[in-house]
């Protein structure tokens, strides 16, 4: 039976804020943000389903402007006597949050939507039902008995809605804005102890329709059975054909920690530091020079619902980061841009990003290789050291030895040191740029999730598999 | 670690009845007298006990602003006790909740909840007698302690004093406090402030160790021997790794080495000590660059003519072009560099907590020089900047406006104000800051590389005689108000005289007859 009231949309998200708006002061300034999401999936391990989970919840939020103190409240129930007294115990906190009288006005300082937030929407998506996955992890699981593994995964899906009221903004008047988002992820692993075999395939989307279940059954499977009995060869230096998730592995350690204007420009760190200027007495950073092969781009645009980000209280804007391998934006904050740039508007910082590609297939790639190394993904590469963005982590799930244009032997895993600045300035052949893995940090609520995780945890990375050149493999390990 | 066993004891002339006196100025509205740092803590306190008794209301989850009642309430005697006097007190305010913050302040003091207590229910003598109290227990080393937690941010002393609607009553009562703890305590906290700030002084591009290497160690060997009682390796590991450090990196410059041993009195105890310190590191410093002293001293003032001069007297903005310093008439004039104008305002977070105890300890030195010499005409030249608290100012009219409303409204700042437009102009894109350009009065003013007393900082004072000569120049800090007030009085006598006589200078005023 279709279940079509999995979340409160528009209409009810509207008429939800129009009962509290009535209760609350006429006269006064006011916040409104109301979130509801619903999140179900599934998780095995061992080759059992051990969690079949539906939930579903609220999230208010209202925000209460008076005499320059901003106060707030948090509730999910949403009858009429509940609101009523959030809103009582809003009006109370707010004698407390009382400052003093002050030239600059506290609504300044209250995050409000910049343009209306991008919608990721997918009814396929919200359609979804755990029976409809039972077929096929039934069958993964099977699959992966009759083979003598076992297989661990998981099956993620969420829809969400947000509505933004604002009445707070004395330039702007009144702020209202509806977004909503669905989301699917799925990830599996198949692993053989006995022969040290691994192998890994998963994604995210927000399009169920976009990810087969089956083929990333299939394909870690395969990996698994192909990455058995590995050996060992000489750590070092190696050609590296890294798959579109090991590349994001990399390069997301980049995106999140990297572009900000206040590593090189303060604090006279991170890896687009350029020197001191003491002539005029300020750091200079490296933007505008070139960083990284001139074939490469990495920008987020919201417009783009493969990688829109659905947040009105961080608004929305295009932000090309690098661009034909210039570094062309860092981000800042509000104040940075009052006092450094003469400017109104941040650069908010996103996980979320596509990078630029070309046409080569893997394939292309490995034939094209003498000796190389294929690279599934990287398990917990961690920075070393700032200056350089120098990483350390360990492969995982499946690496390969390429000899004379073809996959010769599984290998064990290496501990590698790289940075993804190094490696991006040694590509040889760039991929079709693909959807990766990357579900987030998603909180204990979905409703959090969808408020505050829309940087971290709804976000999509779009690369492209790259063939790069020298790429260092310090140790050979012995983790599977 | 507090460290007791080199506790001093302290002179205390403060009685209840002073303290009473002094509390029926409650009522009088006037301005947080910051200099006195050392009571931070207990303004804090006293003043939220003001806000809830003229109903004003406590920011619920701000540590800033709410009142660290649980670390007092940890370390008193009772807890229970304390808990209960404060619920008693809070029960005359209808029931009003309080805010309880954590508490990460060092210095505590065991009677704070009942000096809360008093404050709330109005017993300012109360209030008196428990903080005379407690400050006989004030171990010197807990103010290194806290000092060496703190290394970036000056102090924690000098740090967390926000105190919106802190009125005259805290220094009315602190006074006769602080005046009698003045040859130690006062003392201490100013070498120790100096010291931090000479820490963070190391990296910064002002840096002139030649110069002021040999300050810095004397303040050291003074603060440690004297002063505190420590030896140095005892303070290893109290102190912040800068600070300790700081002395050896001193020691690499030749010149202050040689100097440093021919400072020989720098280890004799006295009242005075500090400036016998002072006058000689100053003289040894200046071997290397004698010349650099007297530059300014008897010179011409350069004239200055703001955009806009508002008189103190004026109660709206008046666009009166003005030169400045204004002839005939003693002039004490404060430049400022970057402005002094962010806290109190909205954005005040995103500013460095030394920048905004710099900001704070002048106001205090301001308005006792004002109440002390009110024919002074004290003149505050500052700039505009583009963005004031964290509001961009595209109209430069907006923004003089913010900066008279936060001087002469919002501190209540006994002072004439000269506002100069800066010009900018902009790094070529993607990078695209604005660099401004400084105005005239920047060049000309800060220019003189050498502070007889203060220590250098975006503020500035002068003291100008009426023919616009320059007499003297100081930093605006608390360390060296003494020698600035001591210098303004002979000015003053001798500008009463009619200018006639020898022109007062640094050392006839201040250090005249004082050294060893």
């Amino acid at each position: 039976m279709a279940d079509n009231n999995k979340i409160l949309r528009q209409e009810d998200l509207k008429e939800l804020a129009g009962r509290i708006i009535r209760m609350l002061d006429p006269s006064g300034s006011c916040a409104i943000s109301l979130a509801s999401a619903w999140r179900t999936g599934l998780r095995w391990s061992r080759n059992n389903v051990n969690v079949a989970a539906d939930q579903r919840d609220i999230t208010i939020v209202i925000q209460l402007i008076s005499n320059g103190g901003i106060s707030t409240v948090v509730t999910n129930q949403y009858d009429t006597q509940s609101l009523s007294n959030a809103v009582k115990h809003l009006e109370w906190k707010s004698k407390l949050e009382a400052r003093d009288p002050s030239p600059l006005d506290a609504s300044l300082h209250l995050n409000v939507p910049v343009q209306p937030p991008a919608d990721v929407w997918s009814d396929n998506t919200y359609a979804y039902r755990l029976e409809d996955s039972e077929v096929v992890v039934d069958q993964a699981i099977q699959n992966a008995r009759n083979a003598g593994v076992v297989s661990a995964g998981y099956l993620e899906v969420l829809a969400g809605s947000i509505y933004f009221y604002s009445n707070s903004d004395p330039n702007r008047g009144l702020i209202s804005d509806y977004g909503e988002l669905t989301k699917a992820q799925c990830s599996m692993t198949v692993r053989d102890p006995i022969s040290q075999g691994s192998g890994w395939s998963g994604i995210s989307t927000w399009d169920l329709g976009g990810m087969s279940q089956e083929s990333i059954a299939k394909r870690s499977l395969e990996k698994c059975l192909a990455s058995m009995n590995p050996v060992r060869v000489e750590p070092g230096r190696y050609t590296a054909i890294l798959e579109p998730q090991a590349v994001s592995d990399l390069v997301t350690q980049l995106v999140v920690s990297s572009f900000s204007r206040g590593s090189p420009e303060v604090q006279q760190r991170g890896p687009f530091f350029l020197d001191r200027d003491e002539s005029l007495g300020l750091n200079r950073s490296k933007l505008g020079l070139k960083v990284v092969d001139e074939r490469i781009s990495i920008w987020h645009n919201p417009s783009d619902v493969e990688t829109g980000i659905i947040s009105p209280r961080l608004g929305a804007q295009e932000v090309t980061w690098i661009k034909n391998g210039i570094l062309n934006t860092l981000s800042h904050s509000d104040k940075y841009a009052s006092d450094r740039l003469g400017e109104t508007e941040s650069v908010i910082g996103r996980i979320s990003y596509r990078m630029s590609g070309g046409n080569s297939s893997i394939e292309d790639m490995i034939s094209s290789s003498e000796r190389a190394i294929l690279v599934t993904r990287f398990s917990q590469p961690s920075m070393v050291h700032n200056g350089s963005m120098m990483s350390s982590g360990i492969t995982r799930d499946g690496l390969w030895l390429i000899e004379n244009g073809k996959i010769t032997r599984a290998l064990r895993n290496f501990r590698t040191l790289e940075s993804p600045l190094f490696m991006l300035n040694n590509v040889e052949q760039l991929g079709v740029p693909t959807r990766v893995f990357h579900p987030g940090a998603v909180g204990h609520r979905t409703t959090d999730y969808l408020r505050f995780g829309a940087v971290n945890g709804l976000t999509s990375i779009i690369v492209p598999p790259i063939k790069v050149s020298d790429f260092t493999f310090s140790s050979s390990i012995d983790a599977v | 670690m507090l460290n007791y066993k080199f506790l001093l004891p302290i002179l205390l002339l403060v009685t209840g009845s002073a303290a009473a006196q002094s509390s029926q100025a409650q009522f009088e509205v006037l301005k947080p007298d910051t200099s006195l740092n050392i009571y931070t803590y207990i303004d804090d306190c006293v003043a939220i006990g003001q806000r809830l008794r003229f109903q004003y209301r406590i920011k619920q989850d701000s540590a800033r602003y709410a009142i660290p009642l649980q670390g007092h309430a940890a370390y008193a005697d009772d807890v229970s006790i304390a808990n209960s006097t404060v619920q008693k007190c809070m029960q005359q305010f209808n029931g009003d909740q309080i805010a309880i913050a954590p508490d990460s302040n060092v210095f505590r003091f065991k009677s704070m909840p009942w000096i809360l207590g008093y404050a709330i229910a109005g017993r300012y003598d109360e209030v008196a007698n428990l903080i005379a109290q407690e400050l006989q227990y004030i171990p010197v080393d807990s103010v290194s302690e806290l000092i060496a937690g703190y290394v970036d941010g000056l102090s924690k002393l000098l740090t967390n004093n926000i105190r919106p609607l802190n009125y005259g009553i805290i220094d009315s009562l602190l006074e006769p406090v602080y005046t009698a703890l003045y040859p130690r305590e006062r003392d201490v906290n100013a070498y120790a402030s100096y010291l931090v700030a000479l820490a963070n002084y190391m990296n910064n591009k002002w840096t002139h160790w030649d110069r002021d290497g040999a300050m810095a160690l004397a303040s050291r060997i003074k603060l440690i021997v004297d002063s505190v009682g420590f030896t140095e390796e005892e303070l290893e590991g109290l102190v912040g790794h800068n600070v300790y450090q700081f002395p050896e990196v001193v020691m690499r410059y030749n010149e202050v080495i040689n100097y440093f041993g021919q400072l020989d009195t720098l280890r004799v105890n006295g009242p005075e000590s500090y400036i016998s310190i002072r006058q000689q590191s100053h003289q040894k410093a200046l071997g290397v660059f004698a010349d650099h002293f007297p530059l300014y001293v008897g010179h011409p003032a350069e004239p200055i003519t703001p955009n806009r001069f508002i008189p103190l007297s004026s109660t709206s903005q008046n666009a009166m072009d003005s030169v400045i310093p204004r002839p005939g008439r003693m002039s004490f004039m404060v430049f400022l560099r970057d402005g002094c104008r962010i806290e109190g305002q909205s954005g005040h977070e995103d500013m460095r907590p030394y920048q905004r105890s710099q900001c704070w300890a002048a106001y205090g030195v301001l308005r006792r020089v004002k109440k002390a010499f009110p024919q002074l005409d004290v003149t505050v030249v500052t700039q505009t900047l583009g963005v004031f608290g964290s509001k961009l100012m595209i109209d430069s009219l907006e923004e003089i406006k913010a900066i008279q409303s936060q001087w002469h409204s919002f501190h209540n700042l006994p002072v004439n104000l000269a506002i100069v437009y800066t010009g900018y102009w902009r790094l070529p894109p993607p990078d695209s800051r604005r660099i401004d350009i400084d105005p005239p009065y920047v060049d000309a003013y800060f220019g003189y590389p050498m502070y007889p007393m203060g220590t250098p900082g975006h503020q500035i004072a002068y003291v100008i005689s009426p023919d616009r000569k320059i007499l003297s120049k100081a930093g605006l800090d608390q360390y060296a108000e003494r020698e600035l007030m001591e210098f303004l009085e002979a000015a003053m006598a001798w500008y009463d005289n009619g200018s006639s006589g020898p022109v007062p200078t640094f050392e006839t005023s201040a250090l005249d007859g004082k050294d060893e």
